[in-house]
């Protein structure tokens, strides 16, 4: 007996040193870490303060870690939000589900929320606020769709989503039933937005894929073993493909990559619905889809959103990043109705009219024009897309130009955001990777499971370069990263970053010098409902003018990939120290011109108070 | 003891009856028929003849067999997998069946990128058919696939008639290596070529086509330029240039290239809608309208042309005509999806 559990020890050893051995003669762009770069900002860097901050003891889980459906490859989202009004950005992690859990055979993993303790810790305090979850989440949203004055969280789930509304005491309750919004297919990326400009905040939530654990298609093969026999797979359902088509056949394209047997979808999978929810002002929403003209007609495969006013007009559009279909682009009519313009407006698709898997959605000006502009993540060897926003409704891809294109060409990117990391006013780009099939480390290729961060630091005139192997292990590090959010964690004037990484715990990173590479303002905007403006003012437009230059930001729900970052609006000045003037766009329509006595300080704007 | 064993028996033998319920005839005849369909090309009807005698676990090595052919000509290449495999672990090695077996076995594998299940049967079917290219080419795919270059390298050189050692050898490998995207493996093979003879033409024009798929624009120029040089009437190297010079944004330098790259093949579709783009960059709208016309002259279901012909509408505000050409091209882009 002794004999045999050393003769096991000794095999686990050896497997382990094997499977050491091949991972470090596996190199991959996706994996190595990169030099430190010439264009980097000077004496800015990024902190992993995961283990320091507490938020370590956080674990995503996603069921089988060989990944064989569709559901457990997407990761899950996170929130910066305030929840308890103390000025300090606190955290909210969404958690999918373990396999046990799933089959009802153990506890279920929950979403966690992490109160700021304005001392760069964190406590979890999830249990007392009561937003656990507890199901396959996926995508969350921040906004305060009762004007309450306290933030509420919206919850997508592969299952019933929820809708948390904030009871200003640390506690939240569920109202998603009561409130008519809870979606109960797979529902990803959500956002709130004042679309009718009612002063009341609506939602739109996007699908992703019907699917039926019950009634799954054929599953991935493990990424360790070799390739299954017929009928060998975990979990293998029985016949269902008159339901679901092409992805039930383990011989479809859908099911396979690079000769690889992964899970299947979303191509081949039906796609789940989208909605846009009015609210009525007294707690509940009415589901106006259809009448709105934003019914996702063709089933595509839905992410991310965001409400934008991409053609300046004061009403604010929507955008749903569609992973392996376009995007759609719904114009706002002023009319309680939209119309889709995804294609004509170059939007939709890269310039040559090809769709690609978007994922993550950034919405930022980053070549101060004025104008709204969107950077997508999206599979490996297909390149990142950035385009610009050429006012008009029209739209025209920037990527090769801007320096992104063959810089992301080997990673599978999800969470994406503008940030001005160095404060210098121009918007640089973040994108988190990791790839969606644990199987591709097998090929030995170009591409990785686990992939590094980017950060692309703006350079002036349209170009980016890449200056991740100047901002500490955080972005070197691979990791499987899924939700992405930014925003001032500490009020200390430079933007932080969480990674809500999927299997495992999520990474925190300090920006650290930002704030002393350029001056700041950071801004809380407070809309007058009485006024029909939003309380927490989503969908207010703000140019802030300093040191010669126009920048744009705005309040903005969801966005990213399923994620929610700071609800207040950064702008890094640069060697400016004073703001000339702030124009404020307010979502009702109404203007507002403030100037700021300071610089370097959260300032909080309530409209019409001129604060 | 015994009578309780007999007693479950009994009573799963039931339940199975009730389940499935054991087919009229007998596997002999259900064969039979499914013969006398295939023969008819009816292989709805062979699957229907031979499936309940299958699923009884009751049909032989024959309807195994032939039910595997079925689905494989029904390109359901699970079905074929699952019942080939069955069939080739009953059938004698070496007679008529095991052999179509082994060669149908290793095609369904093939089309279902099951590479290394599709090598060794590969093997054995290139070996059973001395003189036939269909199972050497697949074979020589599945090298790629695996990543095995040597041997992809010997089996492209037997099917082109060329000696596995020449340069020219390398460069047959490295073409498939591309088109399957293994980019750098394909540079290696490129590179292995030139070592042996430099004056071996096209080199540097798949040298220039391998960057400008890596996005290495830089090297794509370069490359391509180094390939015009030695060959200033090769209209493809043109056009990739001005597909480099477009991405680079040098949009002038672009349309220099893209319309030599015509005058070359009056007829290069390709050619027209990239010189478009390259116009729409300009914001030079009438010659992009024009140049996309004549793409569609030459290929009216093009989905590219007439997208970009749309976003030229809509950008000259003709919302009617954007509109009325997006539908077009959204047509042929879903036909095309549907196609996929």
């Amino acid at each position: 007996m002794r004999f045999l559990a050393a003769a096991a020890f000794a095999l686990i050893v050896a497997v382990v040193v094997f499977s050491q051995k091949s991972q470090t003669a596996f190199y991959a762009p996706t994996r190595a870490a990169p030099a430190a770069s010439p264009h980097a900002a000077k004496g800015v860097s990024y902190e992993d303060i995961t283990a320091a901050s507490g938020l370590g003891r956080f674990r995503h889980v996603a069921g089988d870690r060989f990944k064989p459906y569709i559901p457990e490859t997407v990761g899950s989202g996170l929130a910066l939000f305030d929840y308890d009004n103390d000025g300090w950005l606190d955290i909210y992690l969404v958690n999918a589900l373990s396999d046990a859990a799933r089959k009802g055979k153990g506890p279920a993993p929950a979403a966690a929320l992490f109160r700021n303790n304005r001392d760069g810790s964190f406590t979890d305090v999830s249990h007392q606020a009561g937003v656990g979850n507890q199901r396959w989440g996926t995508g969350v949203c921040a906004g305060d769709f009762n004007n309450d004055g306290w933030p509420d969280l919206y919850v997508g789930n592969l299952g019933k989503s929820r809708l948390y509304r904030n009871n200003g005491d640390g506690t939240f309750s569920d109202v998603a039933e009561r409130a008519g919004v809870a979606v109960d297919t797979w529902s990803t990326g959500c956002a709130f937005g004042d679309y009718d400009r009612d002063g009341r905040l609506d939602l739109y939530v996007a699908g992703y894929v019907e699917f039926d654990w019950k009634n799954p298609p054929p599953a991935g093969e493990s990424s360790e073993a070799p390739a299954m026999g017929p009928g060998k797979g975990p979990g293998r359902a029985p016949d269902a493909g008159a339901r679901l088509g092409a992805a039930f056949d383990p011989a479809s394209p859908f099911c396979t990559f690079l000769g690889l047997r992964v899970a299947c979808g979303p191509r081949g999978l039906k796609g789940a619905p989208d909605f846009l929810f009015r609210n009525h002002g007294d707690g509940t929403f009415r589901d106006v889809t259809r009448r709105a003209g934003v019914v996702d007609s063709h089933g595509y495969y839905g992410f991310s959103v965001a409400w934008v006013d991409i053609d300046d007009d004061g009403w604010p559009d929507l955008v749903v990043a569609n992973d392996s279909k376009p995007n759609y682009v719904y114009r706002n009519r002023r009319d309680g109705t939209f119309e889709e313009i995804g294609l004509l407006s170059g939007l939709a698709t890269n310039a040559d009219g090809r769709e690609q898997a978007y994922m993550g959605m950034a919405v930022g000006d980053y070549d101060r024009d004025g104008r709204s502009d969107f950077f997508f993540t999206t599979f490996s060897d297909d390149s990142f897309t950035l385009q610009r926003n050429n006012g008009s409704l029209d739209f025209t891809e920037a990527t090769e130009r801007a320096g992104l294109g063959s810089a992301t060409l080997p990673f599978l990117g999800w969470g994406a955001e503008f940030v001005d990391y160095d404060n210098d006013g121009w918007l640089d780009i973040l994108a988190v990777n990791g790839h969606v099939y644990p199987q591709i480390d097998r090929l030995r290729g170009t591409t990785s499971y686990q992939q590094r961060t980017l950060l692309f630091r703006n350079l002036g005139e349209g170009k980016f370069a890449e200056v991740s192997g100047s901002l500490g292990e955080g972005f070197t590090k691979p990791k499987s990263s899924r939700g992405a959010a930014v925003g001032d964690l500490f009020n200390d004037g430079d933007v932080d970053i969480v990674l809500n990484n999927l299997d495992g715990a999520p990474t925190a990173l300090r920006n650290r010098g930002g704030s002393g590479a350029g001056h700041w303002i950071t801004l809380k905007l407070v809309g007058d409902p009485a006024l029909h403006t939003p309380r927490d003012a989503i969908g207010a437009v703000v140019f802030c003018y300093a040191g010669g230059f126009r920048q744009r930001g705005e309040v903005a729900s969801g966005r990213g990939y399923m994620s929610q970052s700071d609800l207040r609006v950064h702008f890094g000045l640069g060697r400016a120290e004073r703001v000339e003037k702030l124009e404020i766009r307010w979502p009702n329509g109404l203007r507002e011109t403030v100037t700021p006595p300071v610089v370097d300080r959260v300032i909080k704007i309530e409209q019409g108070k001129r604060s | 003891m015994k009578w309780l064993e007999s007693g479950v028996a009994q009573l799963l033998c039931l339940s199975v009856a009730c389940f499935a319920q054991a087919p009229a005839g007998s596997p002999q005849s259900a064969v039979k028929e499914a013969r006398e369909r295939q023969a008819r090309g009816d292989l709805e009807g062979v699957v229907r003849a031979l499936t309940p005698w299958v699923e009884t676990g009751r049909g032989h090595v024959e309807a195994q067999h032939l039910l595997g052919l079925a689905y494989y000509q029904q390109q359901n290449f699970a079905g074929a997998i699952r019942h080939l495999s069955t069939a080739l672990k009953m059938e004698q090695e070496g007679s008529a069946a095991w052999k179509q077996t082994v060669e149908t076995l290793a095609m369904a594998y093939y089309f279902s990128n099951r590479s290394q299940e599709a090598l060794p049967l590969l093997e054995k079917a290139a070996a059973l058919n001395p003189g036939d290219t269909y199972f050497p080419y697949a074979l020589a795919m599945t090298y790629v696939y695996l990543r095995d270059l040597d041997a992809a390298r010997r089996a492209f050189a037997r099917l082109f008639d060329i000696r596995a050692d020449d340069p020219q050898a390398f460069l047959l490998t490295s073409h498939f290596l591309a088109r399957e995207k293994f980019g750098a493996e394909a540079g290696e093979m490129i590179r292995e070529a030139q070592k042996k003879r430099p004056d071996l033409p096209d080199l540097d024009y798949r040298l220039g086509l391998i960057a400008l798929t890596d996005g290495d624009l830089p090297e794509a120029v370069k490359r391509l330029e180094k390939e015009l040089e030695r060959n200033p009437i090769h209209p493809m190297a043109w056009h990739y240039l001005g597909d480099a010079y477009i991405r680079l944004g040098k949009t002038d330098l672009a349309i220099r290239g893209l319309q030599r790259a015509i005058w070359l093949n009056l007829r290069a579709t390709e050619s027209y809608i990239l010189i478009a783009n390259a116009y729409t960059g300009q914001g030079k709208y009438l010659e992009a309208e024009q140049a996309l016309q004549r793409a569609l002259e030459l290929a009216p279901q093009s989905y590219e042309a007439r997208f970009a012909l749309a976003r030229i509408y809509h950008k000259t505000n003709r919302p009617e005509l954007a509109t009325k050409e997006m539908a077009i091209a959204n047509k042929l882009r879903a036909g095309s999806e549907a196609r996929e």
